[in-house]
């Protein structure tokens, strides 16, 4: 068959096998236990009912998920600029950037709430706490994973260090700084959920889906917690769609993982 | 009365009491060196591995500096002026832009205006035959057409003095050839000094006006030799007997200052 047209086919076969999976899972379990793992039809009642109201909670997060992630990664680049122009500055600042990363983001949620207040601001903080650190790790290592024969051509040149950095560094940190943005694309709705559910506020209507999630969870409402699940995740794959077509765009030309013969 | 002492005959390259160590090892890389290279010369660099051919070109190019001794370059101390460049071993071009990009990116280094940038881009382009690729990027060009967009971003600096390390060594000979041949004909128009590192004795006789053999462990050189076949060259001079007859002198000699040679040299 045409592996262009199996390429499609095959996740899409997936896919029904899959739900066809779950319904089947439903109806095995005993009537009493059933809740557990709602059928298709109760899903699909439960999007019916509060589609509008998980609308506008996925619309809050995604916003919020959106900033903390671009706001993360204009900070990265700089941040890895920085790191990359000399090892001192890398050895001074590495360790309190894994701190960084190391702190329990559950513990100092209701400090942050303090700071920045309630709300989008300190969802926004959350994401970006989260979503730094794998920016800045691979755009670093990009910026120092550098050609010898190259940095030798740009020392030849007499290149001064500002034109190393960004006639050479930068451009060949690219691939690296993408493949962070991916994980931070994966790692963004997921925090900013998180981070609405321990820091939103509901005041306003102004919640987003971690909110929403705990609401249908006080209500025992589970298709509509599933249905909560599977926003979020649509979000993810929305924002590493949206990175992979940036990273296409930028690299398609020149870099190798999108060689012709990979096709 | 004084009369003026008779202006020498500028030299392009002059090297004195130059060596090399690296590190608390006690053999030199380099033995101390006097070389004098006079412009427009074409010197090849033959020797065994560890002869100190490449550490004698990145010394010149101030990558390197020397443990004792003066290099000069065209009156500079290496690493300062204009008019010097480089050619490596493998093409080293910045992937990420196209064949003009990387044709300019020595220039944009020294800010050159876009103009000039311009003239001096196209110009070289033409000498290696590649205008027709200036937008093309570089995984999109074979082996041979890369080594030539190297080799014009090396002459839109329009340099006085050439270093060529091994510039043709990754390719298959008959591209190697047809490279030697068009690095030739450019010169019979831009009268560059060119240092030529390689391995190929056939390479080195077809190209240079003069050939240093040098030897390992300490690097110093073993032979000074004169390549007495007129230029301008082309394809019919390797079937000359002249030309094959230097190709057997300049083996034999090479296998002699190298210990490890049971082989034929190619």
């Amino acid at each position: 068959m045409n592996p262009r047209v199996l390429r499609w086919l095959l996740p899409v076969a997936l896919a029904v096998l899959l739900l066809a999976g779950w319904q089947a899972l439903h109806q095995s379990l005993p009537p009493t236990r059933r809740f557990l793992l709602p059928g298709l039809p109760q899903l699909a009642e439960a999007f019916r009912i509060h589609g509008p109201a998980l609308l506008v909670a996925a619309r809050y997060t995604a916003l919020a998920a959106l900033g903390g992630f671009i706001l993360a990664a204009i900070v990265a680049a700089g941040f890895s600029l920085l790191l990359a122009s000399s090892g001192l500055v890398r050895a001074t600042l590495y360790p309190y950037l894994m701190g960084l990363q190391m702190v329990p983001v559950i513990i100092i949620a209701p400090i942050l709430i303090l700071w920045v207040g309630p709300g989008a601001p300190s969802v926004i903080l959350v994401t970006f706490l989260i979503t730094f650190f794998p920016l800045v790790v691979n755009t670093t290592q990009g910026l120092l994973s550098v050609d010898r024969a190259h940095l030798d051509l740009f020392r030849m040149g007499r290149a001064a260090r500002w034109q190393e950095l960004f006639l050479l560094r930068a451009p060949a940190a690219l691939p690296y700084f993408f493949t962070g943005l991916r994980i931070a694309a994966i790692l963004a709705p997921i925090g900013a959920l998180t981070a609405d559910y321990l820091v939103g506020s509901s005041s306003g209507g102004r919640s987003g889906l971690g909110i929403t999630a705990l609401l249908f969870s006080a209500r025992n409402e589970i298709p509509a917690l599933y249905a909560t699940a599977l926003v979020g995740c649509v979000l993810g794959f929305a924002l590493v769609a949206v990175v992979s077509g940036l990273s296409w765009l930028v690299l398609h030309r020149w870099h190798d993982s999108y060689s012709p013969s990979d096709k | 009365m004084l009369t003026a002492a008779p202006v020498p005959p500028p030299n392009a390259v002059r090297l004195e009491n130059v060596s090399k160590s690296f590190g608390a090892s006690t053999v030199p890389i380099l033995a101390p060196l006097d070389l004098t290279v006079g412009a427009g010369e074409f010197v090849a660099i033959l020797g065994p591995s560890g002869c100190g051919k490449s550490t004698l070109l990145r010394l010149l190019s101030g990558l390197a500096t020397p443990s004792s001794g003066t290099i000069a370059v065209d009156a500079h101390p290496p690493g300062q002026g204009d008019d010097l460049a480089y050619v490596f071993q493998d093409a080293t071009l910045l992937p990420w832009l196209n064949v003009s990009a990387n044709v300019e990116t020595l220039l944009r280094l020294r800010q050159m205006p876009a103009e000039e940038r311009t003239r001096r881009r196209d110009a070289a382009l033409a000498l290696v035959r590649l205008s027709d690729k200036a937008r093309a990027y570089p995984r999109q060009l074979s082996g041979g057409q890369k080594m030539r967009v190297s080799l014009a971003r090396a002459l839109a600096t329009e340099p006085r003095v050439l270093l060529l390390d091994e510039p043709f060594g990754a390719l298959d000979e008959m591209t190697r050839d047809r490279l030697g041949e068009e690095l030739l004909a450019i010169r019979e128009r831009q009268r560059w000094t060119a240092l030529f590192v390689t391995h190929s004795v056939a390479e080195a006789v077809f190209l240079a006006s003069r050939i240093l053999i040098l030897a390992a462990r300490p690097g110093r050189v073993a032979h000074d030799l004169h390549i007495d076949l007129p230029y301008p060259r082309n394809h019919d001079t390797r079937r000359g007997p002249a030309y094959l007859g230097l190709v057997a002198d300049v083996s034999a000699r090479l296998r002699a200052v190298d210990p490890e040679s049971a082989a034929p040299v190619a």
